[in-house]
């Protein structure tokens, strides 16, 4: 699992973004929580654990968002998925596995 | 089943004799559903999380036993993250119930699943209710209890508070938890990195003797930064704290909490695979549609401002006619019926009857209709999941004001009454954001203000009596933002922001009972204080019109008016009997109508409104209304906010309203006034 305190690691670069920028429609996989402890506390109770598979289902790019995971429907402040970092799985038909997340 | 009591190990709950029974789960799973189901008692449900914030235990009397349960708010975690995962929390410490009922929802259990992972460690019998059965049977969920007590190692059983079905095997499988002290199995494995600090913690904490909980779950909490736990350690044993800080790791209490919450969903996810079988596409297509548009980036508002707009001329469209004849006929006939059977009494007492009993309380009953609307479409936005949605919608604007969406929904409450929006205060997650939550709370506009507004407003301005409330509404909202960011500004500011982070339950068809219930409930209320605080006043108010000498303008009350009338002259009113009947308001916000009755009188074929209109200028009318709907909190609001944040604020929060009201008054008139002329 990634730390807070690696912010090197949580970058564009390595295919990684916050769930803030992912579009309507997508899916991704957690992979860290950025943030104080109170945040990521939080959001863990929620189910925002690394390897967790979360969707898209509202984002206007601005304001609070509405994602879902697993069965249930969240909304998320802005700021709040900007520090959830994320792995955009890439809709490939014929194989819907998982890219390996650790 | 025997009964329960005597097969149970209840020695350290003194208290009762009577086992105690906890209903825990996440928010809007159903848990006070299934204690009205159980207890017969009534409590607040609606579709969205977050309604109860109060602790309520009631007895359910069964053949096979007798149980107190006690329904507890909706929490995700044992994490104490908000008052009301604290105070859930608290309750399990210190009351040590003899069974935990963790209830999750069956068509959509993680949450439910993952707060038994973080109640089992605490060594309490305990239960899993799956309840909503009927939701998951027709959204083709199957779920197999066998595998899933195996699994688990406590009793499942399946239920449906709504239908009342299962309750018989909730039953048995409590009487079971409570033969069997301990769950067999233990949560979550903990990750093998933690095992060596866990286990230096459990030894320490091991020596406190004076824990009301096993050192295992204490090491845990502790491990995890459990300021509560580690403030109940400190506490029993002093003598323990000096190491407790030394021993403290730093930040590594956030990654410990991150590990341990994986671990327990890793679990959870175990748990589903054993026992659950979902159908392939699980999404609720209709909450999906609605939720398209509802939820719109620009239309999502707007829609909102409709609902508002719409649920208010149903109120004007369905009530007032209603109400114009009780207050006419009803009224009317009551009085000519009473005066032939009074013509005996003392002329103090016919008046007494006529003026202070019939045209007060008289009155204020004709506000029933008006209630009964308001109310009802106020239970069904909320029951089929709209209030949720309106969170989401308001989260902008309330962030601007540094408050969370979800702290939009208390205060949404307030249209109905101002009381449980203070209480409901609670769901807050910081202290800050309650407090100006319990501030805010009186700005909303309640149905005891709407009623006389929608009262006077017909007869002060006629055809454009709508427009007027929707102005007075959207007035009353607006003072939200600089009275919030005054507040948020001047209030100091806390470390960590409000996180926004909220279930939105799936769109379903709403349920009369519950409607009929949450209408009936909330006019009862009315009514009883109608009957009580009301009826006092009017007769207290109509007896400082009539004394000393029978004559209003030589009353006590009139005696009043010369104090008052200055400062009703400054805002237009050039009737003393004005600031007089604003001020018994305090004591309810009906009061208003109430007082005007007694001080203008029963006239025949003209309503109190129109007499009242007539020795007004129209800018003075809506200077009034504008005072009126932002007036001090009435007397329950202030003892409510008392109760929930002391008597310092609930001054503060009379004089905030007081200055606010009075300064939108004045605006208005010397306003309305150079636009009119006059
Ligand atoms: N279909 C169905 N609906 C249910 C059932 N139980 C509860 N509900 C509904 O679910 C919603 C939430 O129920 P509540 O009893 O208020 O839930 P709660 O767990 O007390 O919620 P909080 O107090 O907010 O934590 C209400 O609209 C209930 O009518 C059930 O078994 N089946
Ligand atoms: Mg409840």
């Amino acid at each position: 699992m990634q730390r807070d305190h690696a912010p090197h690691v949580l970058n564009h670069g390595n295919g990684l973004r916050p769930l803030a920028d992912l579009p309507e429609g997508a899916r991704a996989v957690v992979v860290a929580i950025q943030g104080g402890k109170a945040l990521a506390r939080r959001m863990a109770v929620f189910g925002f654990t690394p390897g967790a598979q979360v969707e898209m289902l509202r984002n206007v790019g601005r304001g609070p968002v509405l994602v879902r995971l697993q069965r249930h429907r969240l909304a998320l402040g802005r700021g709040e998925a900007e520090k959830v970092w994320v792995r955009p799985i890439v809709a490939r038909p014929a194989t819907a596995s998982l890219p390996p997340n650790k | 089943m025997g009964h329960c009591a005597s097969t149970t190990t209840v020695d350290r709950s003194v208290r009762t004799s009577v086992p105690r029974v906890a209903l825990l789960g996440p928010p809007n799973v159903g848990k006070s559903s299934l204690f009205t189901a159980l207890t017969g008692i009534h409590r607040h449900v609606g579709n969205w999380p977050g309604k109860t914030v109060t602790l309520r235990e009631g007895r359910a009397r069964f053949p096979q036993g007798e149980y107190l349960v006690v329904d507890l708010p909706g929490t995700y975690g044992l994490g104490g993250h908000s008052e009301e995962e604290r105070e859930a929390l608290r309750f399990l410490l210190e009351a040590r119930p003899d069974v935990v009922v963790v209830v999750a929802n069956a068509a959509a259990p993680e949450y439910g699943l993952y707060l038994l992972a973080d109640v089992l460690p605490l060594g309490l019998p305990t239960v899993l209710a799956l309840n909503m059965a009927d939701v998951a049977e027709q959204q083709g969920v199957h779920i197999d209890l066998e595998a899933l007590r195996r699994h688990l190692g406590v009793p499942v059983v399946l239920v449906s508070a709504a239908r009342g079905q299962g309750l018989e095997a909730l039953l048995q499988a409590i009487a079971h938890a409570l033969s069997r002290p301990r769950p067999t199995r233990a949560a979550p494995e903990i990750p093998q990195a933690w095992h060596e600090t866990l286990a230096r913690w459990e030894a320490l904490l091991d020596r406190c003797s004076r824990l009301p909980f096993p050192a295992s779950w204490a090491a845990l909490k502790v491990l995890e930064g459990h300021p509560l736990v580690e403030a109940l350690v400190r506490e029993r044993c002093p003598e323990l704290a000096a190491e407790l800080q030394t021993q403290r790791s730093g930040n590594g209490h956030r990654e410990a909490f991150l590990d341990l919450a994986s671990a327990r969903y890793a679990w959870v996810q175990a748990a589903l695979q054993v026992g659950f079988r979902f159908p392939d596409s699980p999404t609720d297509a209709l909450t999906d549609r609605l939720d398209r548009v509802l939820t719109h980036p620009y239309l999502g508002l707007p829609l909102l401002l409709i609902v508002l707009a719409g649920v208010y001329w149903l109120t004007f469209r369905l009530a007032l006619p209603l109400s114009d004849w009780l207050q006419t006929a009803l009224l009317g006939g009551l009085a000519r019926a009473l005066v032939p059977m009074l013509r005996p009494a003392p002329a103090w007492f016919q008046d007494l009857v006529l003026q202070g009993v019939l045209s007060g309380v008289g009155l204020v009953l004709s506000f029933f209709p008006i209630l009964a609307v308001f109310f009802t479409a106020l239970a069904v936005l909320e029951d089929v999941g709209y209030m949720a949605r309106v969170a989401y919608i308001m989260h902008r604007t309330m962030a601007r004001i540094g408050l969370s969406g979800r702290v939009f929904l208390p205060l949404f409450l307030g249209f109905g009454c101002n009381v449980p929006a203070v209480l409901g205060a609670r769901i807050a997650d910081s202290r800050k954001a309650r407090l100006m939550a319990v501030l805010l709370a009186p700005f909303m506009p309640c149905t005891a203000r709407m009623a006389v507004v929608t009262f006077l407003a017909p007869a002060f301005f006629g055809p454009q009596a709508p427009v007027v409330v929707w102005f007075l509404v959207t007035l009353n909202l607006l003072a939200l933002l600089p009275v919030g960011l005054l507040l948020n500004r001047w209030l100091p500011q806390e470390e960590a922001a409000a996180a926004f982070i909220m279930e939105m339950p799936p769109y379903r068809r709403p349920q009369p009972r519950v409607v009929a219930l949450f209408v009936w409930e909330n006019l009862r209320e009315f009514v009883t204080k109608a009957g009580t605080v009301i009826l006092l006043v009017a007769v207290g108010v109509w007896a400082l019109s009539y004394f000393p000498s029978g004559d209003v303008y030589d009353s006590y009350l009139a005696r009043l008016g010369p104090w008052l009338a200055p400062l009703g002259r400054w805002l237009g009113w050039s009737d003393w009997r004005l600031p007089v009947a604003l001020l018994t308001s305090f004591l309810a916000k009906e009061n208003t109508i109430a007082t005007l009755g007694v001080l203008y009188g029963l006239e025949p074929g003209s309503t109190l409104a129109q007499n009242v209109a007539e020795v007004l200028h129209p800018a003075a009318r809506l200077s009034f209304l504008v005072v009126q709907m932002l007036f001090v909190p009435c007397a329950a609001t202030v003892s409510a906010i008392r109760q929930e944040v002391g008597l310092r604020w609930a001054v503060f929060s009379v004089l905030l309203m007081l200055a606010v009201s009075l300064l939108a008054g004045a605006l208005t008139f010397y306003g309305v006034r150079a636009v009119v002329g006059g």
